[in-house]
């Protein structure tokens, strides 16, 4: 660099100075305006506590904001499956007959799992129907080897039943499966009457409602320890945000129903809700 | 930035000291703290987005964009910077962005090649050497300007800058240095008649 380039350069310097200078800082107004934005963005993070089918909502805030409320639903949802698989095993030595399952895809040889389920049964409806004759030998009763005799439960009382014999995971799974289409249909009717209403032009304020419901099922069921396949995860989780809007809706027709509509249909909920529900389990599920 | 006085040093730890503690309020969800942050950074990163934007609406844009992501990731931001800095960062990503979508919807993008016709055949018709800085400037391709807009113009560190842009500093003194080279040629006729 030669000393002509240096001058060069600070005449530059001094020339650059004057490039695009800022006038006075207007403070007040872009604070206004950021602190609108946020308590904006605030209020619709409230609304829809978990994220949008793409992750709306950082992880961090969710952790923060649902920390006690998921922990809760974790609890609630062990004890619920830990009541379903309680229930099942009593009602098995209760009772000799002891349902179990005709349809294949719910069908296992070991566990008492219930033949027919309707939508909207009981569990305890579920589980207590009296099973077919061919499948009395898959009880879950163990058996002793070489007598081909039941083996008499520990403890004093027949009405005793091993933990290990109620904790069986295939029959945790096959009962979860069980809630989850229950689930499903419930969600599908809820989404239909939704749909319904938008082309009606007038939603019913009740939806609200069923939609908060539905939305304690749903975080049961995300949360639930049986709760391994990961396609279910997600659309569980894909019908979580639905329902969380659903469950803040005003009943008035608005932007957030034009929301809620779109996410419906880019989303396919409806389609992924029938798909979800296995070709061969669907009769029997449904009480056909 | 500093003058190695200890005096100083002392009141730079200090401030830094307030500020963790003002970063750590405002991602608990304290107003004020965001507040406080605000007011400690605004004018800088006005200043910046000014420079680099040219235009009031826009500059406001980029620094409350700017300000309204900081504040939703500053959980994110883990102290290995100054919050500044980290700030800084933030400003220019807002604003180099929001300046190409602008160009994009303009479609009147101001080439190198416009920028040469600067200092072409209408040399009389253009006496004022800002004027021309500015048409030179501006015609620089956008690594170059952003590193002498932040370097000659506002005053930034190479560390600041290259840590704001996500690079080393020597790019960033390669940068200034063909930022003013390139400068040089286009302005060098007007500089020696105003010298002269």
């Amino acid at each position: 660099m030669t000393h002509d380039d240096d001058e060069m350069d600070a005449l530059l310097r001094d020339a650059a100075r004057g490039y695009n200078e800022p006038p006075a800082t207007p403070r007040d107004e872009m604070w206004t305006r950021i602190a609108q934005h946020r308590a904006a963005s605030s209020a619709v993070s409230g609304a829809a506590t978990s994220a949008a089918p793409s992750g709306i909502l950082p992880l961090t805030r969710r952790w923060n904001a649902g920390r006690l409320a998921t922990a809760a639903a974790g609890i609630a949802a062990v004890l619920l499956l830990g009541v379903l698989i309680g229930r099942t095993s009593m009602s098995g030595v209760r009772a000799p007959q002891v349902a179990s399952i005709r349809t294949p895809a719910v069908r296992t040889p070991a566990v008492n799992v219930p033949e027919q389920v309707a939508i909207g049964e009981s569990p305890e409806s579920i589980i207590t129907r009296p099973h077919s004759p061919d499948q009395r030998g898959t009880s879950a009763t163990p058996v002793n080897p070489g007598s081909g005799q039941k083996r008499p439960p520990r403890g004093s009382a027949s009405t005793r039943i091993e933990p290990e014999q109620s904790l069986d995971p295939q029959t945790a799974q096959r009962l979860y499966q069980l809630v989850a289409l229950q689930h499903f249909g419930r969600t599908e009717q809820l989404l239909t009457a939704f749909r319904a209403d938008v082309r009606r032009g007038q939603i019913d304020a009740r939806i609200s409602e069923w939609a908060r419901d539905l939305l304690s099922t749903t975080r049961l069921l995300i949360d639930s320890p049986a709760a391994d396949d990961p396609q279910l995860r997600v659309l569980l989780g894909d019908l979580e945000v639905l329902l969380a809007r659903m469950a803040h809706h005003t009943g008035a027709r608005g932007e957030d129903t034009k929301t809620i509509d779109d996410a419906l249909g880019k989303g396919e909920i409806m389609n992924r809700l029938r798909t979800a529900v296995p070709a061969g389990v669907a009769p029997e599920v449904q009480g056909e | 930035m500093s003058d190695g006085c200890p005096e100083h040093e002392l009141l730079q730890r200090r401030a830094r000291v307030e500020e963790r503690e003002l970063i750590a309020n405002a991602v608990a969800g304290d107003a004020t703290a965001e507040r406080a942050l605000y007011d400690a950074h605004v004018d800088r990163v006005y200043r910046l987005a000014f420079r680099l934007a040219g235009s009031d609406d826009l500059a406001q844009d980029f620094t409350q964009d700017a300000f309204i992501r900081a504040f939703q990731r500053l959980g994110e931001f883990r102290g290995d910077s100054s919050f500044g800095t980290w700030l800084h960062a933030i400003t220019v990503s807002v604003s180099l962005n929001g300046l190409r979508k602008v160009k994009r919807l303009r479609t009147r993008e101001v080439g190198l090649d416009e920028g040469l016709a600067v200092a072409g055949g209408q040399r009389e018709a253009e006496p004022d050497l800002k004027v021309r800085m500015r048409q030179a400037i501006d015609s620089l391709p956008e690594g170059y300007r952003t590193v002498f807009v932040m370097h000659d113009v506002e005053g930034f560190t190479h560390e600041e800058i290259a840590t704001a842009l996500g690079v080393q500093s020597g790019t960033s003194k390669a940068q200034l240095f063909r930022a003013r080279a390139k400068l040089r040629v286009l302005l060098a006729p007007f500089v020696t008649r105003d010298v002269s």
